[in-house]
């Protein structure tokens, strides 16, 4: 039986987490969109003082502008992508999209940690029911994991393995370290989430690779 | 005299428009897309003020103000960030930020915070200046 007071308080933790940084996100597009519009009112008062201004300047601007109003927007359509994750508890979900959503959540903290995420979904994957917030969840586990274990090339590759009855999703290229260092089989937030999803977490240290397996009708 | 200024944050669309403004405004402004090339730039060139990003890949704005205070205690940092939490700000003030200031800045209370940072920066100098003379005063014995 999974756990509601371990899933929980690691599912708002990880709510809240996300909503922290893609705040951030959101501060940082406004910070650009704000600096640009204050350029702009400064080429306009010097223009009124007979100073000369290039179109082609104010053309650079406007596509900064406009630039900065397609990634807000981005954010925007991410942030309630996984807001709606939340509204049921059990749904469709195609994985590769999800893994696709939570890379595009999470760019910001591999990119602090100067790790690069890389990712090539497979031509088509079979639909799970699943429990959309949690799966999301589990994914970002995985991913914080990952991160930590990240090899030299600072990379961690994502990959989805496709078979009869399962869906596996890998975390790969990470630093091959002693049986010690690695709990994503053990780790208490896994093993709840993992037995909500009805998923199979497992690793092999000795390749660098772990990941969890979900069951799958086709 | 202008006051020297290096802007430091990884967005660089947001670094080029805020230079433009404050070189606008009568400042000599530097820029640095990553806190590894700003503790560079200080290397070779002084500044009465650097204008610090909180979050930053390879070294965050926090680990950035601490080298920057271990190499010059008289820098003046002002921090700029995207979610101005208290602990961080109290980090911030431990370490030696003159100031912290949510994004978007206005631009006018950032000037007038360089000229603070800046006007302070010139006591320091002055003040380890005259610490020094009197040191040379003392020790020499003349």
């Amino acid at each position: 039986m999974w756990a509601w007071d371990e899933i929980g308080p690691e599912g708002l933790r990880f709510y809240g987490k996300m909503s922290a940084s893609i705040s951030h996100e959101v501060k940082n597009v406004l910070a650009i969109i704000n600096e640009n519009a204050g350029l702009l009112n400064d080429l306009v008062m010097m223009a009124e003082r007979g100073v000369a201004v290039e179109p082609q300047r104010l053309v650079g601007i406007a596509g900064t502008i406009d630039k900065q109003v397609r990634r807000a927007d981005l954010i925007a359509k991410n942030l309630n992508r996984f807001a709606h994750s939340a509204d049921h508890l059990q749904g469709e979900v195609d994985l590769a999209e999800w893994v696709e959503l939570a890379l595009a959540l999470v760019g910001r903290f591999a990119s602090n940690r100067g790790i690069r995420l890389e990712f090539s979904p497979p031509p088509a994957t079979p639909p799970v029911q699943s429990a959309p917030f949690f799966l999301l969840n589990l994914i970002w586990l995985g991913l914080d994991m990952a991160m930590e274990l990240a090899g030299p090339d600072k990379t961690v590759l994502l990959q989805i393995e496709v078979a009869a009855g399962r869906l596996g999703l890998v975390y790969d290229r990470l630093n091959p370290l002693s049986d010690n260092d690695w709990d994503f089989v053990t780790d208490g937030h896994v093993r709840s989430l993992a037995l909500l999803l009805g998923a199979n977490p497992w690793q092999d240290v000795k390749s660098g690779r772990f990941g969890f397996d979900l069951p799958c009708e086709r | 005299m202008a006051e020297k200024i290096l802007l430091v944050d990884d967005e660089k669309d947001f670094v080029e428009a805020l230079a433009e403004r404050m070189r606008a405004r009568g400042m000599d402004v530097s820029t640095a897309t990553s806190a590894p090339d700003a503790l560079a730039q200080t290397d070779k060139e002084s500044f009465d003020a650097i204008v610090l990003d909180l979050a930053m890949p390879e070294m965050d704005g926090l680990e950035a103000l601490k080298r920057f205070k271990e190499k010059n205690p008289q820098l003046q940092v002002i921090l700029l960030t995207g979610r101005a939490t208290v602990e961080k700000g109290v980090q911030a003030m431990k370490l030696g930020a003159l100031d912290l200031l949510e994004k978007p800045a206005d631009i006018e209370t950032l000037s007038r915070k360089i000229k603070d940072a800046s006007a302070r920066k010139m006591v320091l100098v002055n003040k380890a200046a005259e610490e020094k003379i009197h040191d040379i005063m003392i020790n020499k014995g003349w």
